[in-house]
């Protein structure tokens, strides 16, 4: 109340300042005058009497001062005019202003940018309703297990899991690749956001297999175009029918699989070969728990139900291992973005310390101004506050000039920033970062505006005395300058030794060459090849086309290319080595490839041959391994000759070892190769193969480290007849408004796996594109805009081709860098393609470019084979046959002949 | 209680301005001389402490003033005390006989 009082009483002698005044003008005359009388009722003269009013009042000033001094208001004022003066002392020194406030707005700025991501990274809550009840599984999951653990369970409320799953969209336009998931068990429900419009599906639609599907809101937006009546509308997915039940509202996002899917359909009606499959472990997990349930308890359940899964299932025993949904999704973030926070925060204190310098030194220069300050009355205190006045005025405009740089900073970082980051609030200079802004620019102005105020009033009192200045060697200005020379050491060494790190994985041994190979990725319409020779002879077709391309040194087809996260792992058996139970068999990862693959890639091969055109489909099956293969298998022998085998395929179909290829960096750029891996080749035409599971095992490949890749979108060029138009599909990201442009990065060509979602480490290098790979490139193509039809050889005339990139000169070298698929994709988000380019060919101009492509096929008979621990995949490969294409025949055992790996 | 006049003991100006103006309303000087007559001249208040004394409690809602002409035919600013600034006057002085007679107590056992 008191303090209400004294506030509205401030406000009043604010208002009525000139007033109050003059009132205690009149009332000290008045009292002077009225002391004046007494004095003379006493008997003093005039003079007299005026004289000892005045001794007795003392200084008038002085009673005024200490009046106004009882408001609060004056203080203000007195800020204000400090304020003021300030202001004007720096536009009196412009330089020095300048040279103050750009440094601190570079520093501000830079944190402002940063911790924008922080703070919608790290320091928001997942966007879901009561998002602590939320936990996930750890790693990848089957779907039957996510069945049991539903229908076992009592510790969740609703549990559901889903695993990203490629769909093609084929409407009125360009077919286009959707990101999808296949959405098992309740998980929206778990999730707990309601659908803008319609419905969400849930464990009954799943079970009665209901061709559904509930789509974003940027998909309903694109291709719907945000039409209310869209529920019920078809949509033509991956070959099959879909009915559109309902739209999720703007803004979410599923947790897994780099939150970007657009289209989710239910598990079983989208890949009925899984639904059995226990080994497919590609699915991420999460759940809601049931309220008074802790993670513990949960925990605990599913420790027993784990068990028991696994002893019904020795092959497939499991943990299952529960973790808080936030953690899963950012806990592997944190550390990265607070290292990130922590050197932009090195930076502002350099800059910090520059400021202190840079007010020391105008210190120095307006001694003269505070000698005379002081000898006109004014205090210490009064003088400090002056001073830290003027540094808090210029780090405010420091801080404000900060925010308009950290605005552009900010759409660059979002630029920059990995897909895989858990950017679920739109990072942006909010609130919070103005806050935080603020808080930091005022903190900065005072805290390193204190010590040259504290350093001046010390020298002072000594130029006061008489003494020289000495502010040009005080301690405190040494210390200034050892802090920032020690900071910016530190800072120097971290981008060092960051550059340094790059510079290695730039340089580290890939096993392959991704300069100047193009690349991109295919799936075929099961409709229109189902049978394997209708596959087999449009990949002929189009290695044939891809190799005849003018201007291709090499071109050749891969079912995964490297570091793109597309892997794909199956137990072989290796002839001469000690038999191991069934299901313990060594895991390899496998790849069909086509005659002219290695070539394509820059993969020496160390010993024998690759696989060439004699290699037919026909032929005895033949495969070529990698080093790490050989050193596992066969470390004392040659491997050439010697036999590898699905552990699960038919028991003779035994493929012979007829090379040794280079080790390639599959996974992950940063590894060294760990696994031992096959590239399992195949005759013939590798592609074709790849198609063809039951063919046989080509594929031996011991596998080794693998790179992931991660899957560029696949952009299929219309190859071909004109019937197949739309064979190809290409993919483009739509809807995911997102970021095109974290497509590969056109100066570095490929772009490098990452382990982990948002791994700071990840560094873009390309690779070729899982599935079905093109790796083109290395031409001698100067030209600036060399459009690679030519690989759509088979057009017909008139047929619409489509331009696959053209060509970008680079470093001096030529190089092809498609650019855009398609006309439709051009632009930026043509970029985002599945062409992943490389360029700058290592070699002079007119190397090899390669192309391969990968499996594309629907059909294919499934091979079994345990897909062990492989990560989910989110796309089977074309071997499993029709994930890509759910009408396709499916196979016969219905169990996923491999399972794709999953990125993670 | 020496020769010489001293300052008002510290915290005790305000309620001594409110005692003088409850028994009449006062100008600044009235309220002066009336303090050093009454403690015989053992307070003397001057200027400087007196005025912001009256602003503060103005500020606070204890007295309020008013101009007035004076016996001289001046106008000088009169301070009254407001009915919260009796009360407090009662509650001050019982404090500080409480307080007092304690010291008191203490002084001379």
């Amino acid at each position: 109340m008191s303090m209400l009082r004294r506030f509205a009483a401030g406000l009043r002698g604010l208002l009525r300042k000139s007033r109050i005044e003059r009132e205690l003008d009149e009332e000290l005359r008045g009292y002077l005058e009225a002391s004046v009388e007494e004095h003379r009722r006493a008997g003093l003269g005039r003079d007299e009497a005026l004289r000892a009013a005045r001794l007795e009042m003392g200084s008038l000033d002085a009673v005024k001062d200490e009046v106004r001094r009882v408001g609060w208001e004056t203080a203000l004022e007195t800020v204000w005019q400090d304020i003021r003066y300030g202001a004007r002392a720096l536009r009196h020194h412009p330089g020095f202003a300048c040279a103050a406030i750009l440094t601190l707005a570079l520093g501000i700025g830079a944190n402002s940018a940063i911790f924008s991501v922080v703070s919608s990274v790290l320091l928001r809550p997942l966007p879901y309703p009561v998002p602590d009840r939320l936990v996930s599984l750890a790693g990848g999951q089957s779907f039957p297990d996510i069945m049991d653990l539903a229908e076992q369970s009592t510790s969740f409320a609703d549990l559901g899991a889903s695993g990203g799953w490629p769909l093609d969209l084929v409407g009125e336009g360009e077919p286009e690749r959707i990101d999808g998931e296949l959405v098992a068990g309740n998980l929206f429900r778990a999730l707990g956001v309601p659908p803008l419009l319609g419905r969400t599906f849930s464990e009954e639609d799943d079970r009665a297999r209901a061709a559904v599907a509930v789509v974003s809101h940027d998909f309903w937006r694109a291709h719907l175009g945000s039409d209310r009546a869209a529920l019920g509308r078809q949509l033509n997915l991956s070959g099959a029918a879909y009915t559109v039940i309902g739209v999720m509202p703007p803004g979410f996002r599923m947790p897994f699989f780099s939150f970007r899917s657009q289209v989710w359909i239910p598990f079983r009606t989208g890949y009925p070969e899984a639904v059995e499959a226990r080994g497919a472990h590609f699915l991420r997990a999460a759940g809601r728990l049931r309220d008074g349930t802790g993670l513990r308890e949960a925990q605990a359940e599913l420790n027993v139900i784990g068990r028991h899964i696994g002893e019904l299932n020795p092959t497939d025993a499991r943990e299952f291992t529960l973790r808080d949904l936030r953690e899963d999704v950012v806990g592997a973030v944190r550390a990265p973005l607070f290292i990130l926070l922590g050197a932009v925060s090195l930076v502002l204190l350099i800059a910090c310390g520059n400021f202190a310098s840079l007010l020391l030194a105008r210190g120095v220069a307006r001694r003269q101004e505070m000698r005379v300050r002081h000898a006109l009355g004014a205090g210490r205190a009064r003088l400090m506050r002056q001073m830290l006045t003027e540094s808090a005025l210029l780090s405010l405009i420091g801080g404000g000039v900060g925010v308009l740089l950290a605005k552009p900073g900010v759409a660059l970082l979002v630029r920059l920033m990995p897909r895989e980051l858990p950017t679920f609030h739109p990072v942006a200079i909010d609130s919070r970062t103005m806050i935080v802004t603020l808080a930091v620019s005022l903190a900065t102005g005072l805290v390193f505006g204190m010590a040259p105020a504290l350093h001046l009033w010390e020298a002072r009192e000594a130029n006061l005395s008489g003494a020289r200045s000495t502010e040009g060697r005080s301690p405190l200005r040494r210390a200034l300058v050892v802090a920032e020379l020690a900071l910016a050491a530190v800072l120097l060494i971290g981008a060092g030794l960051l550059i340094r790190s790059f510079w290695q994985l730039r340089n580290v041994a890939l096993g392959f060459e991704p300069r100047g190979v193009l690349t991109l990725r295919l799936t075929l319409p099961a409709s229109r090849y189902e049978s394997i020779s209708a596959q087999e002879s449009f990949l002929a077709r189009l290695d044939e086309g891809l190799r005849t391309t003018p201007g291709a040194a090499a071109a050749g087809l891969v079912s995964e290319l490297p570091l793109t996260g597309w892997r794909m792992m199956h137990n072989m058996i290796v002839e001469g080595q000690a038999p191991v139970p069934e299901g313990a068999e060594p895991e390899i990862y496998t790849h069909e490839i086509s005659p002219g693959y290695f070539a394509a890639m820059g993969t020496p091969l160390r010993l024998g041959r690759g696989i060439d055109d004699q290699d037919a489909s026909t032929s005895p099956r033949v495969g070529v391994v990698n080093e790490a293969f050989v050193r596992r298998f066969f470390p004392d022998r040659s491997p050439l000759g010697a036999r590898a085998r699905w552990a699960r395929g038919e028991p003779n179909a035994w493929m012979t070892i007829v090379g040794v290829a280079a080790d390639a960096r599959f996974e992950n750029a940063r590894r060294g190769p760990a696994a031992h891996h096959l590239h399992a080749v195949h005759p013939e035409t590798a592609a074709v193969e790849a198609l063809d599971l039951g063919r046989g095992p080509k594929p031996i490949g011991g596998s080794h480290a693998s790179g992931r890749f991660r899957a560029p979108a696949g952009v299929a060029p219309r190859c071909a007849p004109a019937d197949h138009q739309r064979d190809v599909h290409v993919r483009r990201h739509a809807g995911v408004g997102r970021r095109a442009s974290l497509q590969p990065d056109p100066a570095v060509g490929v772009r490098r796996p990452r382990d982990r979602p948002g791994g700071a480490r990840s560094v873009r290098r390309a690779g070729p594109p899982g599935g079905a790979a093109l790796a083109g490139g290395r031409g001698p193509h100067g030209a600036r805009r060399a459009t690679l039809r030519y690989l759509l050889a088979d057009d017909p005339p008139g047929a619409a081709t489509h331009r696959l990139g053209r060509a970008r000169r680079s470093a001096g070298r030529a190089a092809c860098h498609p650019r855009s698929a398609q006309p439709a994709l051009r632009g930026r988000r043509g970029r985002s393609g599945d062409l992943r380019r490389r360029h700058r060919g290592p070699r002079a101009g007119g190397t090899p470019r390669e192309l391969h492509s990968g499996p594309a096929g629907p059909a294919r008979r499934p091979r079994h084979h345990s897909a062990g621990r492989v990560a989910p995949a989110r796309r089977i490969s074309a071997r499993a046959g029709a994930r890509d294409r759910p009408a396709h025949p499916r196979a016969a055992a219905g169990i996923p002949d491999r399972i794709p790996a999953t990125r993670r | 209680m020496s020769e010489k006049p001293s300052g008002v003991v510290q915290g005790t100006l305000d309620m001594l301005i409110l005692k003088t103006l409850a028994l009449e309303p006062m100008h600044g000087y009235g309220i002066g001389v009336r303090l050093e007559q009454i403690s015989k001249g053992v307070f003397q208040v001057n200027p400087g402490t007196l005025f912001p004394a009256f602003r503060r409690l103005e500020r606070e809602g204890l007295i309020k003033s008013e101009w007035r002409g004076t016996e001289n035919n001046r106008r000088a600013r009169y301070y009254i005390p407001t009915d919260r600034g009796l009360k407090k006057l009662k509650s001050e002085t019982r404090e500080w006989e409480r307080q007092t007679a304690a010291i008191t107590r203490i002084l001379e056992a």
